[in-house]
């Protein structure tokens, strides 16, 4: 089932983007899932869906609540009141996901591609409520029976706890909504996820299989490489002595800002493009 | 007493940047970067373009064009020669903006390798996004002037008409239509690729094109430092031209001596 490692839920009046813009920035940013939670249906919402839908990656998760929008490719998010489907539809994958705020929904939630639980941290979007903290998300992870995304306060420096209490992924709201930059934003929290996964990753909890300890292999220019463990975008640079030149790296179709490089870490399967300028015309 | 009003000369500007030299130079196909250098040198100029491509890992010899280039001396311009549609086009734009050297983008979107023509459709949806983006935009595309007008009326910093295919040589083939573009443009018009000598350049500009972008004439020449130079000369001249207001052509002679007093005339 397709999880999200960075989901972004839309709040339009936290935002002074237009919807597809900020979705595209969103994006390039590193968010690979997005509930387009207020649209009001009635509206051309359908469009707008299927406008950004087609103005992002195919691999990115787009949902939308409710109903089954009858959007190809495009799923949907339910809230945790929400009646539970029966029988999701056969056939085609169906992607859906949905709120929980508890170990037993959590539980309950089976067939679905994620859950979002929360809210982890006090959130300007649950004003007042009692949050999760660290110990009540690990008590869903521990429940669930889907992949659980974690929302609610979360910030670049929150995101190494809450994958280590078990999230697959993180979810925000204004970090990136209301953000000068939704890009900046959305690549310091993806930066975090990946860091974190890559750091549990040789964590303790896998002592099992030693061997993926110690080397990743990931694709430069299109040719397979091995590194070892834990090395980053500069080490990668480094090797070739590019460590202090002009090179360019997208890194699984996401251009680097140049200060990222030292502490973006790299994991096995990762897509690297490194390019440079060279006499043209 | 009348005065004719000719224009006089400014700087060329550019997305807001203004530069003397009305010649950009490539730096691709050089024999060495030393003549490359010299040639650059030569020219006077202060816009060179580069391209973007994958560094190779296993070659410890590859570099980046850009150690050869004084980056405080000329203002980079990233091409992106290669792609084939708007997409990739937008993807090395963006690549070429991470360098960290500027918002400039020559836009090529050519699909076809054989003559190296570019693909209206794909330049204009490509000029389209990189403008909302914040690029300044230079499109290369085939002299077409309603194209012109379209890749102007999105936003584009400059138009970039072709004169002949890249590399070609061949100089300007389509000047009726270069004169249109020029006549309805209000944003710079640079006559890129196909020039193969200064008298090329030199037409170009004495149609008023407001700078000339060349390549292959000077990095294949005998002496690449010397054509620079000379083609250079080119672009002087012919803009030099276009200021003073040249005669109009005529169907018939006109003397350049007095036809009265001519020796042995029969006197009136």
């Amino acid at each position: 089932m397709p999880a999200p490692r960075l989901l972004l839920v839309t709040d339009l009046t936290r935002t002074r983007l237009p919807l597809p813009d900020l979705a595209t920035e969103a994006v390039a940013g590193g968010v690979d899932a997005i509930y387009l939670r207020h649209l009001s249906p009635g509206d051309d919402w359908v469009a707008t869906v299927m406008q950004i839908r087609d103005r992002v990656r195919p691999e990115v998760l787009l949902m939308v609540p409710g109903k089954p929008p009858g959007i190809p490719r495009v799923g949907r998010h339910l809230r945790e009141r929400d009646p539970l489907p029966l029988q999701l539809r056969s056939g085609e994958p169906a992607l859906v996901s949905r709120s929980v705020h508890s170990p037993l929904e959590a539980a309950r939630s089976i067939e679905m591609s994620f859950v979002v639980a929360g809210h982890v941290y006090p959130s300007a979007s649950k004003p007042g409520q009692e949050p999760l903290g660290l110990d009540g998300l690990a008590s869903i992870v521990a429940s669930a029976s889907t992949s659980v995304v974690a929302i609610g306060g979360i910030t670049p420096e929150r995101v190494a706890a809450v994958i280590t209490a078990g999230a697959h992924g993180v979810a925000v709201i204004g970090a990136i909504c209301e953000a000068h930059d939704p890009r900046a934003a959305a690549f310091n929290l993806r930066a975090a996820v990946d860091a974190a996964l890559a750091c549990h990753a040789k964590g303790p909890a896998m002592t099992s299989a030693p061997h993926s300890e110690t080397t990743i292999t990931v694709t430069v220019n299109g040719k397979p490489r091995d590194l070892p463990a834990g090395g980053t975008v500069r080490d990668l640079l480094a090797s070739r002595k590019l460590a202090d030149s002009m090179a360019i790296v997208e890194r699984n179709g996401i251009i680097l800002p140049r200060d990222a490089y030292a502490t973006t870490v790299l994991s096995t399967g990762d897509q690297l493009e490194v390019v440079h300028a060279v006499g043209g015309g | 007493m009348t005065l004719t009003a000719t224009p006089v000369e400014t700087s060329l500007n550019i997305a807001g940047r203004e530069f003397s030299s009305r010649l950009m130079l490539g730096t691709g196909k050089y024999r060495t970067n030393e003549e490359m250098r010299a040639a650059l040198d030569a020219s006077g100029t202060e816009i060179v373009t580069v391209a973007l491509r994958r560094i190779d890992f296993d070659d410890p010899a590859s570099r980046s064009v850009l150690e050869d280039i004084d980056t405080s001396r000329y203002a980079i311009l990233p091409n992106t020669a290669g792609c084939k549609t708007a997409e990739e086009a937008v993807r090395i734009a963006r690549m070429a903006r991470a360098m960290g050297l500027g918002e400039w983008v020559k836009l090529e979107v050519i699909p076809d390798p054989v003559y190296l023509l570019p693909d209206p459709i794909g330049t204009l949806e490509a000029a389209r996004i990189l403008v909302k983006e914040g690029f300044a935009v230079l499109p290369y595309f085939g002299a077409d002037p309603p194209l012109a007008r379209h890749l102007e009326a999105i936003g584009c910093a400059t138009v970039m008409p072709l004169g002949s295919p890249i590399g070609s040589g061949q100089g300007i083939v389509n000047l009726e239509a270069i004169r249109i573009i020029i006549a309805q443009a209000s944003i710079p018009v640079v006559v890129d690729a196909g020039i193969g000598a200064p008298s090329d350049a030199a037409l170009a500009m004495e149609q008023g094109a407001d700078a000339c972008l060349v390549n292959s004439a000077v990095a294949l020449a005998g002496n690449p430092a010397l054509m620079a130079e000379a083609i250079a000369g080119g672009v002087r001249a012919g803009r030099q031209s276009f200021l003073s207001g040249r005669i109009p052509r005529l169907p018939y002679a006109s003397a350049s001596s007095p036809v009265s007093g001519v020796v042995g005339s029969a006197s009136a």
